[in-house]
């Protein structure tokens, strides 16, 4: 079924929404949450935490990419069951998704610490992402948005882990040069 | 908040677009990566899951009355409209003959209740049927719309083809200052080259489904028939194909220096900003870039393009500018030496060949420059040093 359909199920408040929605997104969902939770019933559950705000959502919003807004729903809800079920310790990182891997990027504290400052950093990084080739950005965002594994992202786009692990390096040296470039303190 | 958290959460607010291109493909009703998880010892609900069934089931219920008793008033006053309008539903089977064609699709305009629909593009690449579209506002919003959400989605319909699940991308126009925009709209589709579909457009907006009573035939194409000539890239029809043709072109060279220096292989492609000046001279598109770069491997490496020249035949040549850093080395520094070059084109081939090297002698070492595609395109090209 189309988006456009299954939005309009839910407008048209019809429970086949949800199925339809977990028919066609529901192994996505259930993978990005696994990626990040490493657990099984935590991924099921943040799966169904996430048809329960699609619900909420939709109406009144009407989402243009509904894939995409559900895999910003799901991402966000299992980072914040992540956090809270791990109580996290500083250098921690997520899944499978190393802290050492990202500390190279990350933002100082002083520089995000408000929402505007947040959204520069935001910004900036989206508009390095659009200058990559394509290759190079979808790997970045599987990695640090999915949260996937070298091996999965390797085997999605028909390349090796090490060439995943190296591309991934030389993009993360490029954005730091970027977000350093943009005023952005690391 | 951890340092990481922070970073997470920034890139959890990352635009839909990207996310939507780097989701990950399952087939529709796989579980995902959890089928290969081991199940958990309790397959009971959680309770979360039982609240959200409960909600969905409630809501529904109530939702479906609503619905039917809605349908069933509408259709009682306004039967005679329905019954007189029944005869106009056009039928949808069969194929293409005698429609319009839109194999070649460039310009079809299409008229709905809020805006005029220009197709712009339509192509086939064996996986995707894609096409642009350029949607101009008229300012109508139309009879039980909700001006709420003008954001508008178009897709194609194809008779006949199975598995059409479109995703729609959708930009606003910014400079115009309206609300019109572009749209492509793609749909995996499973097509037979050369044969002829029934086309149509559906355009949705404001909360209002319209379908465009005209349909169209398009002939597939055979995108496996190769020109021995020519590739369509490699022709470069002027600007529009400028950025895409650019962008191919370069990811595909090579280039290095003598065996005692550093060997620069693969080239990256690394953004661009709009073309300084268009300029059509003659029968030649003159394309100038300000910022085109490329960086070798290891960084030690630097060209920036600043011409394309193509011709109404082909790419007829690149002028860049070539920078190399062999610091390293201790020979010289990033940023010391640009050499200016002009690559002429003189021979496209569509067969495959080893990189036949042309020469061109830089300081002593010799800078040697091919250009081919991964998948086997081959052009002969002449160097010359445009420093002077």
């Amino acid at each position: 079924m189309n988006d456009n359909r299954i939005i309009e199920l839910y407008f048209e408040r019809s429970e086949d929404a949800i199925a339809e929605t977990d028919r066609k997104y529901g192994g996505c969902c259930r993978s990005t949450a696994y990626s990040i939770l490493g657990n099984r019933e935590d991924s099921e559950e943040c799966t169904n935490d996430t048809y329960l705000k699609i619900w909420n959502n939709i109406p009144p919003n009407r989402p243009a990419r509904l894939g995409a807004f559900i895999m910003r729903i799901v991402r966000n809800l299992a980072i914040d069951m992540y956090r809270k079920r791990e109580r996290l310790k500083s250098g921690g990182g997520y899944g499978s998704v190393s802290y050492d891997e990202i500390v190279e990027c990350l933002p100082s504290s002083e520089s995000a610490e408000s929402a505007a400052d947040r959204q520069a950093v935001l910004t900036a990084v989206e508009d390095f992402l659009r200058k990559l080739p394509k290759d190079k950005r979808v790997m970045f965002v599987r990695r640090y948005y999915f949260c996937g594994t070298y091996a999965e992202i390797a085997a999605d786009m028909h390349t090796t882990e090490d060439g995943v692990r190296m591309s991934l390096k030389r993009t993360r040296e490029k954005l730091r040069g970027y977000l350093e470039k943009e005023g952005v303190e690391i | 908040m951890r340092r990481e958290d922070v970073f997470m959460d920034i890139l959890g607010g990352l635009d839909e677009s990207l996310v939507a291109e780097a989701m990950p493909a399952f087939p529709e009703g796989e579980p995902g990566t959890l089928s290969a998880v081991p199940e958990a010892d309790s397959a009971a609900p959680t309770k979360k899951a039982l609240r959200m069934y409960i909600i969905a089931r409630a809501l529904g219920a109530a939702a479906a009355i609503a619905l039917i008793a809605g349908a069933v008033l509408l259709i009682w006053q306004n039967w005679d409209k329905i019954a007189a309008r029944a005869p106009d539903i056009p039928d949808t089977a069969g194929y293409a003959e005698g429609l319009p064609d839109i194999s070649e699709a460039c310009g079809k305009l299409i008229k709905f209740s809020s805006a005029d629909v220009r197709l712009t593009k339509l192509y086939y690449d064996g996986e995707m049927l894609s096409a642009v579209f350029t949607i101009l506002d008229t300012g109508a919003i139309p009879e039980g719309g909700n001006y709420e959400i003008p954001y508008p989605v178009l897709w194609i319909n194809v008779e006949g083809a199975d598995n059409i699940s479109p995703s729609c991308v959708t930009e606003p126009v910014m400079e115009a200052d309206s609300f019109d925009y572009i749209t492509t709209s793609s749909a995996r589709l499973s097509l037979e080259p050369g044969r002829t579909y029934t086309v149509n457009v559906e355009f949705n907006r404001y909360g209002v489904r319209e379908s465009d009573p005209q349909k169209y035939s398009f002939t597939c194409p055979d995108i496996s028939a190769s020109d021995e000539k020519n590739d369509s890239y490699i022709r470069g029809d002027g600007p529009a194909n400028a950025e895409e043709l650019a962008e191919k072109l370069l990811k595909g060279m090579r280039w290095g220096l003598s065996s005692e220096a550093v060997q620069h292989t693969a080239s990256e492609y690394w953004g661009r900003t709009a073309p300084r000046i268009v300029d059509t001279e003659n029968d030649y598109d003159v394309i100038v870039y300000d910022d085109m770069e490329l960086y070798g491997e290891k960084a030690a490496v630097k060209a920036e393009l600043s011409l394309i020249v193509t011709d109404g035949t082909g790419l007829s040549s690149l002028d860049y500018q070539f920078r190399f850093d062999v610091s390293n080395e201790g020979a010289m520094k990033a940023d010391e030496l640009y050499e200016y070059i002009r690559a002429e084109f003189t021979r496209v081939l569509g067969e495959p060949d080893q990189p036949g090297m042309d020469q061109w002698d830089a300081d002593g070492g010799d800078l040697s420059f091919n250009v081919y595609k991964a998948d086997n395109w081959n052009v002969e090209v002449k160097l010359y040093d445009t420093s002077a």
